[in-house]
């Protein structure tokens, strides 16, 4: 009990070197098959093409008998002939190589003719080759019979000693030995011997085959080879069909490709122009912007602070006074009333930058000035009006006389009216040159401003006004240049909109220098400006 | 001594390699006299292994003969690398398994058979080839196949399983179940060898 093994391994050792022959004829199966397998890959049709040619040529070979040497038209009938002669003479041995094909020659014949009767006969003959005599009847019979026409015995003799000369000489050509051997016994020679006929038979067959073979070969590669040039030109067809399909493919394929370009192009203009459309729409529509970036906003303010020039239109609301109590028309007036009466200046001025922060300022305004006296007592004495005996005021409504007489009019104005305001009309063109800091550079900017202006008097006049507000021209003022200088200062705060645009708004004092030729009473002018402006900026 | 003696056989292997491969080549011309002589040369050894596989000599002989054919019909495709014989071997055992594979078979394992013993104490001698090839031809297609991949021809069950189409587990029950057969059997022929031996003296 000791050697137990498990089976798979008993098994295992007991294979390991484990041979065994097949069945000896194994192989050949194999190999038919292989050959088949082979044959099949060749094509059928010249399978069937060879047989039906190899076919053709055992037909035709079998009906011109190319193995009997005589060509001649009775060829067919002849061979039996010879037989009988053979055997009636006994002297070739031509019988039993020509019997069988004969007998078949003339039983085709017979075949031909439906004549079975002779068909039996002529097997009798290869059959009963012992017995001369029967046969020699039957054979004279049969061709009698043939020969159809004739019975001529010589006839019958002639044709076949031609015959059988014809036919020794075949024989002996193919098998001399044979010949030589069978010429010494005649009476064996009359009865055929089977290894004779099937060797002459046999050499006969092999070179009508070889001829056939050689033939088939021939035919066969003539064929291949047209096969093969027509398959080529096939191919060639194919090819150039192939070719000129492809050119049309890629033709079609071009034409779409451009096309399609076409249509890209077309809807693409077509969408810009919806786009421009739908642009102007919402140009139109101003649809609000997006809220700017922070760095968009830095830009912006960089861009509306960073100019060149400007140039700023403006109009201002004008208040003329005095720094002093004085009046500049009499020191009398002192204590009346006074005041302003506002008024609307207005000019333009250019902005050279010359720094981050500060510019020159040039300028050319308009400045009309109104102040008013009230609660003038009018005392007429002797036709004389006080108010023209005013020390800063040169009367114009005083007669020519030489008097101080006033005017018609005036004396009539006067008369009416006790108690009228004495109204100062001034007027300057101003030129100011201005020296402008910016302490705030944003887009909301404020600056200070400081210069002199120049002043041109254009207008001087003064009304006495009633309470009615009827008022009469009664002179001018007596000291006022025509040309003097301001003390201007100022505090501009502006408003960068845009690159291009500013709003000004810029309270201005100016102070007079220099108005009068001889400051009567005291008067120290100014006026105060609130100039409101829009400013290009390039 | 030995030394030149290896020489010689390593010669004569050389010589026998460089003469497998000129034959070979001449097979791949589907040479018919080169064909034969491979075949004479393999068909012995290939034949026991179709023996092995199949149900009996005839069938054996069919698989042969369906293996020498695809052998030189796809000879061509052998590259060179590797074994020629084991190449061909490999061929006639996939022709044997294609021709068992798809046979229907009935699997009724339990975990009882699992369980039983492979092992055998015999007299191996006692017993035949003949015999015992017998007894694997008897198995059930499945179960020779298995047995043959596994035991006789050193394959995995994971190889086997991919082989044919089967779980690892299923190649291992089909394997045991074999086993377990042949166990019976080898049992019940070495017993009558035996008697037999016995009565004859």
């Amino acid at each position: 009990m000791g050697n137990r093994k498990d089976i798979g391994k008993i098994f295992n050792e007991k294979f390991k070197d484990f041979e065994q022959a097949p069945g000896a004829d194994l192989w050949d199966t194999i190999a038919s098959e292989l050959d088949q397998k082979r044959d099949r890959k060749i094509a059928p049709l010249w399978l069937y093409f060879g047989g039906f040619i190899i076919v053709g040529l055992l037909t035709g070979l079998l009906y011109w008998e190319p193995w009997n040497t005589s060509n001649s038209p009775n060829a067919t009938e002849q061979p039996l002939i010879v037989k009988t002669d053979a055997i009636s003479q006994d002297d070739t041995i031509d019988i039993p190589s020509n019997k069988k094909e004969s007998t078949t020659i003339i039983t085709g014949s017979e075949i031909k003719n439906g004549a079975d009767s002779e068909i039996t006969t002529i097997t009798d003959i290869t059959t009963n080759t012992n017995t001369t005599s029967s046969k020699n009847s039957t054979i004279t019979n049969t061709a009698s019979t043939l020969s159809g026409t004739s019975n001529e015995s010589s006839t019958f003799k002639n044709l076949i000693s031609d015959k059988s000369q014809e036919a020794v000489v075949t024989t002996k050509k193919t098998n001399d030995s044979y010949n030589r051997e069978k010429s010494s016994s005649l009476q064996n020679q009359t009865t055929p011997s089977p290894s004779i006929d099937k060797n002459n038979k046999a050499t006969s067959i092999k070179a009508i085959l070889s001829t056939m073979v050689s033939a088939s070969q021939k035919l066969r590669d003539q064929k291949e080879l047209e096969a093969r040039t027509a398959y080529e030109a096939k191919i060639k067809e194919e090819l150039a069909t192939a070719i000129a399909t492809q050119r049309e493919e890629n033709k079609v394929a071009l034409q779409k490709w451009q096309d399609s370009i076409q249509l890209v192009e077309i809807s693409k203009k077509t969408a810009l122009a919806i786009a421009a459309k739908t642009e102007k729409k919402s140009e139109t529509k101003k649809v609000p912007k997006l809220p700017k970036t922070d760095e968009e906003r830095e830009n912006d303010r960089k861009e509306s602070i960073n100019y060149k020039f400007a140039i700023s239109p403006y109009t201002s609301l004008l208040s003329y006074g005095s720094l002093t109590k004085g009046s500049s028309i009499d020191n009398r007036l002192v204590d009346n009333p006074r005041d302003a009466i506002g008024t609307t200046g207005y000019g333009i001025r250019a902005e050279y930058t010359i720094s981050e922060r500060s510019s020159i300022r040039f300028g050319i305004g308009v400045a009309p000035l109104q102040y008013k006296t009230e609660d003038f007592q009018v005392l007429i004495t002797n036709n004389n009006v006080n108010i023209f005996q005013l020390s800063g005021i040169d009367p114009q409504n005083l007669n020519q006389t030489g008097g101080i007489q006033p005017s018609p009019e005036a004396l009539a104005f006067f008369n009416s009216n006790d108690v009228v305001s004495i109204e100062q009309n001034i007027s300057y063109i101003e030129v100011p040159v201005d020296y402008q800091y910016r302490f705030l550079n944003k887009r909301v900017s404020m600056s200070f401003n400081t210069g002199l202006s120049l002043f041109v008097l254009t207008n001087n006049r003064v009304f006495a006004t009633a309470d009615s507000g009827q008022s009469i021209f009664i002179g001018r003022e007596t000291s006022l240049k025509d040309l003097s200088l301001a003390l201007n200062l100022g505090l501009g705060t502006y408003y960068n909109f845009s690159k291009k645009w500013r709003f000004d708004v810029e309270p201005a004092f100016k102070y007079q220098l220099n108005p009068y030729s001889d400051n009567i009473g005291n008067f120290k002018p100014y006026y105060f400006g609130l100039q409101f402006g829009m400013s290009y900026k390039f | 001594m030995t030394q030149p003696f290896v020489i010689i056989q390593s010669i004569l292997k050389q010589t026998n390699v460089l003469e497998l491969i000129q034959l070979i080549d001449k097979c791949k011309k589907s040479d018919r006299q080169s064909q034969q002589i491979l075949y004479n040369t393999y068909k012995d050894r290939l034949f026991a292994l179709c023996l092995k596989y199949c149900k009996n000599r005839a069938e054996a002989e069919d698989n042969l003969q369906d293996s020498f054919i695809k052998i030189f019909q796809s000879i061509k495709t052998y590259s060179g690398k590797g074994s020629f014989e084991g190449w061909m071997k490999r061929i006639t055992i996939n022709k044997a398994i294609d021709r068992y594979k798809k046979e229907p078979f009935i699997e009724s394992i339990t975990d009882q058979h699992l369980k039983e013993e492979t092992t055998i104490d015999i007299d191996e001698t006692s017993i035949s080839l003949q015999q015992m090839l017998a007894l694997i031809q008897e198995l059930p297609s499945r179960y020779r196949l298995v047995f043959n991949l596994y035991e006789l021809d050193n394959h995995t069950h994971v190889e086997i399983s991919e082989i044919l189409g089967i779980s690892v587990g299923t190649s291992k029950s089909n394997l045991h179940r074999a086993k377990i057969i042949l166990k019976e059997k080898i049992a019940s022929v070495y017993t009558t060898t035996k008697k037999n031996s016995i009565v004859n003296g």
